[in-house]
């Protein structure tokens, strides 16, 4: 018994190691060859001379830092509003019953049904004149009026979270206010950290937004990355994939970290959520 | 503990979103003038990145203004339904700037052009100043929309030593080559092994399909569209023939195409003995000396005139030239005249030619240039030379389809010609009836 | 984690009927509007506004340039979806390209988070490494997966010369749709974590009487692990065919002309590339038909609520219920 567990442990892992290396080919690939030259062809090892000038020209050829702190800022704005006003507009969906309520829900719900596209032009056209042109008030503004997927998933949350808990803290003398910070805000927390990282990364590599309504005074580094913004002053000719390739690793690494750092939670908040659907 | 962590986060992104909030205001009592333009820094001036830099000189003299950049290209067209475009338009002159012209999107610039002290007509190269120059229907005459920020004529660039090898010779400016002379050309130097091509005869990636081709039309005096630009006649005898010398090319695997493909557009293949002729622009020459595994010797790279067409015999060509225009609705126009002005005539025109490797607008800046090396300095007195006793004709420009859909419509049906899945005739047939229900939509939605 | 038990839940329900606290029903009033009120104007601002103003511009002629001589066309936008050569095609192509990426996924994942569910060895490394291409942003994924597919020196390629096969063109006619799906299989990692999590959380119990019972593993996972987490797996499909029907980024990045210039919304893919959404854009941004553009927007979205209401109203055979 004890030995046919190790060989199998043996094959599993073996197993592992190959669907890993098939998944995480991409990603292999994208260092090797954003470390090859730029007046060569795409390579498959690792290359003779390693070409780290391209992740300097990554950095360099674009204020990095001045989009960085663009994107920053775009991702501060929508995570505060993933965890504040989300959360307590899915407290008000799944506890406070008035009428309305349902209908107002599947307003919220078709919104997830609805390409993109289909808001973002209407809104840029009907909006660009109110002076939300290179500012962050439209992502302001579209937090505030809430994401359904956040709100979804939260007021699948609190519904399950007994009632009596919230009633005796109101016997305590509890407002809803607290109530929702004090009580659920820290039961949901791990739903909490999902709704983040799915509104960080969400907002991080969104380029349609930026491109309507921002200007390269405040460009986030998703548009500043992928337009034809690269190329070597003076020098037009050089194939700048392996550059590109070196910014979309840069590009990627905070969200690498980010998952690294809350992967217990998001974990844990999936665990709770898989109960009911 | 963890609650005071949240708090911290919490308090930390509201006092983010609070400063960038404080940003907007604190911009706001200074009083900018911004200026919106949709260039990319490198295109502006070719040496410095930083817009602070770039403008310097500019910015001495309208210590008010601000100049921003923004993507134009896919958003456009959302921009200018929104009443929201750029002020500063990157375009392409051949292609837009009928469309934007015919729907008062872009201001003529004669009047501002007059008063400018920098403007001087004649020492502006003909071709780069006729591109910009629009009537309503054709291309020299009317008004100036903008100018070229550099710009080069169409070039053949030829790999001697296979030329050679085929016994061809290599085109001078007094023999250029013909069509089909460059058909021929190209069917004996390619070289096949087994399905793979090993070296393409020719390697042409200006402008896209339906440039090539109107661009051949033109040539012959002939075109892809009717006189009053209404009707789209691809079965017309000669425009068949032009897309079918283009298709023959592709279907042979003499150019490259979505069949036979090339990578690197040409860029690496050149100067590893991959392409006999190169049908680009002066620019790409930069590439080629410094190319990792270059194995053409740089003798062997030889610069020479753009295809003429079989009839007319004439050194004839004219170049899908990148520019700028100013938007109509602009809320300064002075102010943005005068940084398009200071980009197009003033010192950034010296510092993008300074490189060599594309000629600027004015002759006397493009006679002035010299740079060390050797091989960039000969292509470009070539060009420049070329340049100044070149016979232009302007492309037809149809006013009542844009550009992106008419490349749009042909790369849908083109590439499945060439992997059988439609007869030669057949995309024909569905090329041209897409294309003419968007020119009778043009028509119909035209002021 | 008992909070978040169904029985809990109920016993509350069950309860709170004998004792509503003194004041609770108007507190909660009040604090439902407070909530409620800014919500419904911005909703309203926000997203109602432009998206009533989308419907309204479906019926007229809008070409981004006549909005002082705006037509209303009646229904001829929509009728237009009918005789446009591309936007029937462009929804069976976008179908067909979601006909294996739906199921495949969903295959893939479950099977993975199954092995990544046993007690094994260093579960925790494999679970992370392999959830990371879904934690990179999908600019970045197209950008890496056109390197992959590169004529010469691309892997791909590389591999099928070292077996001696001849090199493919995958941004090509030919194979086009294959390399999408491919790529996008690459991606179907995504679900992992919560399929994980899930089948964590079916009883040990189940399994243990299953055993008793003389069940193998594979009738197992098709008798306990599968139905205990269709509920997931049912959420994972119905929003994986949305995603699929707005399928938009995958296909134009991964296109080869996006390649050359940087502009890349616009980039007509290769023909099996050239999905519905595709479609959709061509007519917004390119060809300027913000009327027809809008007009083909309403209509996938009433195909994907169609689909909704069918999956939501037949959920009950598909997915198995505790109770």
């Amino acid at each position: 018994m004890k030995k046919s567990n190790k060989r199998n442990n043996i094959l599993w892992v073996l197993t592992m190691i190959v669907l890993t290396i098939i998944f995480v080919l991409p990603l292999y690939s994208a260092v090797v060859n954003s470390l090859r030259s730029v007046y060569s062809a795409p390579i498959v090892g690792i290359p003779k001379k390693i070409n780290w000038i391209n992740y300097k020209y990554a950095v360099t050829l674009i204020p990095f830092f001045k989009y960085l702190v663009s994107s920053l800022i775009i991702v501060a704005i929508t995570s505060i509003f993933a965890i504040t006003v989300d959360f307590f507009y899915g407290y008000a969906f799944a506890r406070l019953n008035v009428k309305g309520n349902k209908f107002l829900f599947l307003l919220v719900l078709s919104q997830m049904m609805i390409p993109g596209v289909a808001m973002t032009i209407p809104r840029y056209i009907t909006f660009a004149n109110f002076g939300m042109k290179d500012t962050y008030w439209i992502w302001i503004l579209t937090g505030a009026a809430g994401n359904a997927f956040a709100i979804f998933r939260y007021k699948q949350f609190i519904e399950l979270v007994p009632r009596d808990i919230e009633e005796a803290a109101f016997i305590d003398g509890c407002g809803f206010f607290r109530i929702i910070t004090q009580i659920y805000m820290p039961m949901c927390k791990n739903v909490m950290v999902i709704s983040l990282f799915g509104a960080i990364t969400g907002a991080w590599s969104d380029y349609m937004t930026p491109y309507m309504y921002l200007t390269s005074e405040n460009y986030p580094l998703a548009i500043a990355l992928f337009n034809a913004a690269y190329q070597i002053p003076g020098d037009s000719a050089a194939n700048t994939e392996p550059i590109k390739l070196a910014a979309a690793i840069l590009f990627s690494l905070p969200m690498i970290a980010l998952f690294f750092v809350c992967q217990k939670q998001l974990t844990d908040g999936m665990t709770a959520g898989s109960v009911k659907g | 503990m963890k609650k005071r962590l949240m708090c911290t986060i919490v308090t930390v992104l509201t006092v983010a979103v609070l400063l960038c909030g404080c940003k907007e205001l604190g911009k706001k009592e200074n009083k900018v003038e911004k200026i919106r333009m949709t260039y990319a820094a490198t295109e502006i001036d070719g040496v410095n990145q930083d817009l602070d830099v770039i403008f310097a000189d500019f910015y001495k003299e309208h210590p008010n203004a601000e100049i921003v950049l923004e993507e134009g290209g896919s958003t456009m067209m959302a921009k200018i339904a929104a009443n929201d475009a750029p002020d500063i338009i990157r375009v392409s002159a051949a292609t837009d700037i009928p469309t934007f012209a015919n729907k008062n999107i872009i201001m003529p610039l004669d009047d501002m052009l007059a008063k400018s002290e920098l403007f001087d007509k004649d020492d502006i190269f003909p071709a780069a100043l006729d591109a910009f120059t629009y009537n309503g229907k054709e291309f020299g005459k009317g008004n100036i929309y903008g100018l070229p920020k550099d710009w080069s004529p169409d070039l053949l660039w030829v790999n001697k030593a296979l030329f050679d090898k085929a016994g061809i010779p290599v085109p001078t400016l007094d023999d250029p080559m013909t069509y089909s002379e460059l058909a021929d050309a190209a069917k004996k130097m390619t070289e096949k092994n087994g399905k793979d091509i090993t070296v393409f005869g020719l390697n042409d990636i200006t402008g896209g399909k339906p440039y090539r081709i109107e661009l051949m039309l033109n040539l012959m005096g002939k075109s892809m569209w009717s006189e009053d630009y209404k009707k789209v006649n691809l079965k017309d005898k000669d425009v068949r023939a032009a897309f079918k010398y283009i298709y023959d090319l592709e279907i042979n695997g003499y150019n490259p195409s979505e069949i036979h493909p090339i990578d690197g557009a040409g860029l690496s293949d050149f100067p590893e003995n991959k392409i006999g002729i190169f049908n680009s622009a002066l620019w790409v020459g930069g590439g080629f000396s410094k190319a990792e595994n270059r194995t053409v010797d740089l003798d062997d790279m030889v610069l020479c005139p753009p295809v003429v067409s079989d009839a007319t015999n004439k050194i004839v060509t004219s170049s899908s030239m990148t520019g700028a225009v100013i938007y109509a609705k602009t809320e300064n126009p002075e102010l943005v005249f005068d940084c398009w002005e200071f980009i197009h005539l003033g010192k950034p025109v010296e510092l993008r030619a300074g490189k060599a490797m594309n000629l600027p607008v004015k002759k006397s800046v493009a006679n002035k240039i010299s740079v060390d090396d050797e091989f960039t300095m000969k292509n470009f007195e070539f060009v420049t030379n070329l340049s100044e006793n070149y016979e232009s004709i302007n492309m037809r420009s149809n006013p009542y389809i844009t550009k992106s859909s008419i490349d749009g419509i042909i790369t849908k049906y083109y590439v499945p010609m060439l992997n059988g899945r439609y007869t030669f005739d057949e995309a024909l047939d569905l090329m041209e009836s897409e294309l003419q229900i968007l020119i009778d939509e043009g028509i119909e939605n035209f002021n | 984690m008992n909070l978040f038990s169904k029985k809990g839940s109920d016993n509350a329900r069950s309860r709170r009927l004998f004792r509503i606290p003194k004041g609770y029903e108007g507190a909660k009033f009040k604090a439902f509007y407070i909530i409620m009120i800014p919500f419904v104007l911005l909703f309203l601002a926000i997203n109602v506004y432009p998206l009533l103003w989308g419907i309204y511009i479906s019926f007229t002629n809008f070409t981004g340039f006549n909005m002082d001589d705006l037509k209303i066309v009646g229904l001829s936008n929509y009728q237009r979806v009918f005789t446009d050569a591309e936007a029937l095609p462009s929804i069976w192509r976008t179908v067909k390209i979601g006909l294996i990426t739906v199921p495949g996924s969903l295959i893939i994942s479950l099977a993975i988070s199954m092995l990544l569910s046993q007690k094994r060895p260093a579960t925790g490394l494999f679970r992370t490494l392999l959830y990371l291409p879904a934690v990179l942003p999908m600019l970045a994924i197209t950008i890496m997966w056109r390197q992959l597919y590169a004529y010469n020196g691309g892997i791909f390629n590389v591999i099928l010369e070292n077996l001696g096969m001849e090199k493919i063109n995958w941004f090509g006619y030919d194979y086009a749709y294959t390399a999408l799906i491919i790529m996008m299989l690459g991606g179907a990692t995504g679900g992992i974590l919560g399929n994980i999590a899930a089948i964590k959380n079916v009883p040990n119990e189940l399994y243990e009487a299953a055993e008793i019972d003389g069940a193998g593993p594979i009738r197992k996972m098709f008798k306990i692990t599968i139905p205990m987490i269709s509920n997931i797996l049912y959420m994972n499909i119905l929003m994986s065919i949305i995603n699929t029907l707005q399928l938009f980024a995958q296909p134009v990045f991964l296109s080869s002309q996006t390649g050359a210039s940087g502009d890349s919304i616009t980039a007509v893919p290769i023909e099996p590339l050239y999905t519905y959404l595709v479609h959709i854009y061509q007519q917004i941004f390119v060809n300027m038909r913000f009327g027809y553009g809008l007009a083909l927007v309403w209509i996938i979205f009433v195909i994907i609520m169609i689909i909704t209401l069918i999956m939501e109203s037949t959920k009950k055979f598909w997915v198995f219920k505790e109770d």
